[in-house]
């Protein structure tokens, strides 16, 4: 295993670069579109009782079923793979953030207006700071479907660049259980390092701050 | 001066068919006047509030403000919410900050007036604490200060101490009179506790429940700041508790007859005797 893991040394680290570059750019983009659906779902009734249910619907979709459409849609490409991660992750970000929201207590909002704080002042000043102990659970549920997702796509999409997902791949291509069993192990440390050492003490700030742990 | 607040005959349910929360109810406080509203719960008093502060707007009748319309809440209107309402991301300091960053003046003079409104309400050491960080009494000081930095016509305070305990809750009323007697402001004040309201009250409105009604109007023209012992005290409280008592017992006895009997104290002392046995 461990040998495994030496030799695969050479191959391992330009592809975990690789993945993780294309985790950055696909989780800001789902976060960013996740934030913004979250949002509208919460603002007008309307919309989230069109559209909630069927999101709820679309996430339950394993990532990988976004996969044909995603190579139909852009080819074996770049964008294909940003597009399997960002269907992957974005209605998970989306979903929660919507509950998030709703879950802050209305009496902001009442002190708030008092206090003058009306349109753009009020999403800055009361709303985003209101929501951030939400907006970081979001992030970290987000992540975790993002990683997933692109573990999923370029395990199956066999694009220029190569991620850890293809060496999976290619472990399996050569029946090499060393070289999959490893580049599992990798992908697992990669999700739980992200998760405990960024997220999980980004969340625990916010809480702290907020005086919801001590 | 300002600060002529009026409510006059306004009416509001919740929703169409229900009976009304309050019921043609008019109430002018004078400017520098302290009006308290108090009655049982479920009265409408908070109801009464939020008319006051645009929260609401009334089914019937008309709230004014030194003679234009309330239409929406605003800082001429500032409000001391029972739950404080602070922002716990900001420090105290920031919270009193925030209306002023609001009506947009300019940095400098906001730090000193902040400066001066935490020194109102004794919190200059606590500036920079998060909310969470301070107690109960301190955090109503700053829902205070950052009411009053606003320089309101009028303030709104909504059963502000009924979460603080009671040596806290006298402290705050102290407090309260000095501020008031420095800033002059008209102070519309809703309670459930006679004491309190007797104490910090010039005229104190009495509210019948179900419809939400004036019941009784007393004015109080003990000097300030009181004695909560004394003696003139004690007998207003008397004649208020007896009409809120009233109110109460009218309230209930109203539900009972709909779908509640009251058991004797003798069943009662019974089903204490029993607690806990057979487990």
């Amino acid at each position: 295993m461990i040998k495994a893991l030496w030799d695969l040394t050479e191959q391992l680290g330009p592809a975990l670069v690789v993945s993780l570059v294309r985790l950055s750019i696909g989780f800001a983009i789902s976060l960013m579109l996740g934030t913004l659906v979250g949002v509208l779902l919460w603002r007008f009734t309307v919309l989230n009782r069109a559209f909630g249910p069927v999101l709820l619907g679309v996430q339950t979709l394993p990532s990988v079923c976004w996969v044909p459409l995603g190579i139909l849609s852009f080819g074996l490409t770049e964008q294909a793979m940003m597009f399997v991660l960002v269907m992957g992750s974005t209605f998970a970000i989306a979903i929660s953030m919507r509950d998030g929201l709703w879950t802050v207590p209305p009496i902001y909002h009442r002190a708030g207006t008092m206090l003058g704080a009306r349109g753009l002042n009020y999403y800055r000043y009361i709303l985003l700071p209101a929501s951030a102990p939400v907006f970081a659970s979001s992030l970290r549920q987000g992540f975790s479907f993002a990683w997933r997702s692109l573990m999923g796509g370029e395990l199956i999409l066999a694009t220029r660049n190569h991620g850890l997902g293809y060496l999976l791949e290619l472990g399996r291509s050569f029946a090499d259980v060393h070289q999959v069993v490893a580049v599992m192990l990798v992908m697992i440390i990669v999700g739980m390092a992200v998760d405990r050492w960024l997220l999980a003490k980004l969340e625990q700030r916010v809480h702290r701050r907020f005086g919801l742990i001590t | 001066m300002t600060g002529k607040l009026e409510l006059i005959g306004v009416s509001k349910r919740y929703s169409v068919g229900e009976r009304w929360a309050v019921q043609d109810i008019t109430i002018r406080c004078a400017p520098g006047e302290f009006v308290v509203v108090v009655g049982p719960s479920g009265c409408g008093k908070s109801t009464l509030l939020n008319l006051a502060a645009g929260m609401l707007k009334p089914d019937q009748g008309r709230v004014l403000l030194d003679d234009r319309p309330v239409v929406s809440p605003g800082p001429e209107r500032a409000v001391v919410f029972q739950e404080h309402g602070l922002f716990p991301w900001m420090t105290a300091a920031q919270n009193v900050e925030f209306g002023l960053k609001m009506k947009g003046i300019a940095r400098s003079e906001r730090e000193d007036r902040v400066a001066e409104a935490l020194k109102m309400v004794h919190l200059s050491h606590s500036a920079n604490k998060l909310i969470h960080q301070l107690s109960g009494g301190m955090r109503q000081r700053v829902a205070i200060a950052r009411a009053l930095i606003l320089n309101p016509a009028v303030l709104l305070m909504d059963e502000p101490f009924a979460a603080l305990d009671a040596q806290t809750r006298t402290l705050m009323h102290e407090q309260l009179q000095e501020i008031w007697d420095a800033t002059k402001k008209t102070i519309f004040f809703v309670t459930h506790s006679v004491g309190e309201a007797v104490r910090l009250a010039d005229r104190v409105i009495v509210l019948h429940a179900h419809p939400g009604r004036v019941r009784r109007e007393i004015r109080i023209d003990l000097p300030h700041p009181r004695q909560f012992d004394s003696r003139d005290i004690a007998e207003i409280v008397r004649i208020v508790r007896t009409e809120i008592e009233d109110e109460v017992n009218r309230v209930n006895k109203e539900l009972a007859d709909e779908f509640w009997k009251p058991r004797k104290p003798a069943d009662l002392g019974q089903l204490a005797g029993d607690m806990g046995s057979g487990i």
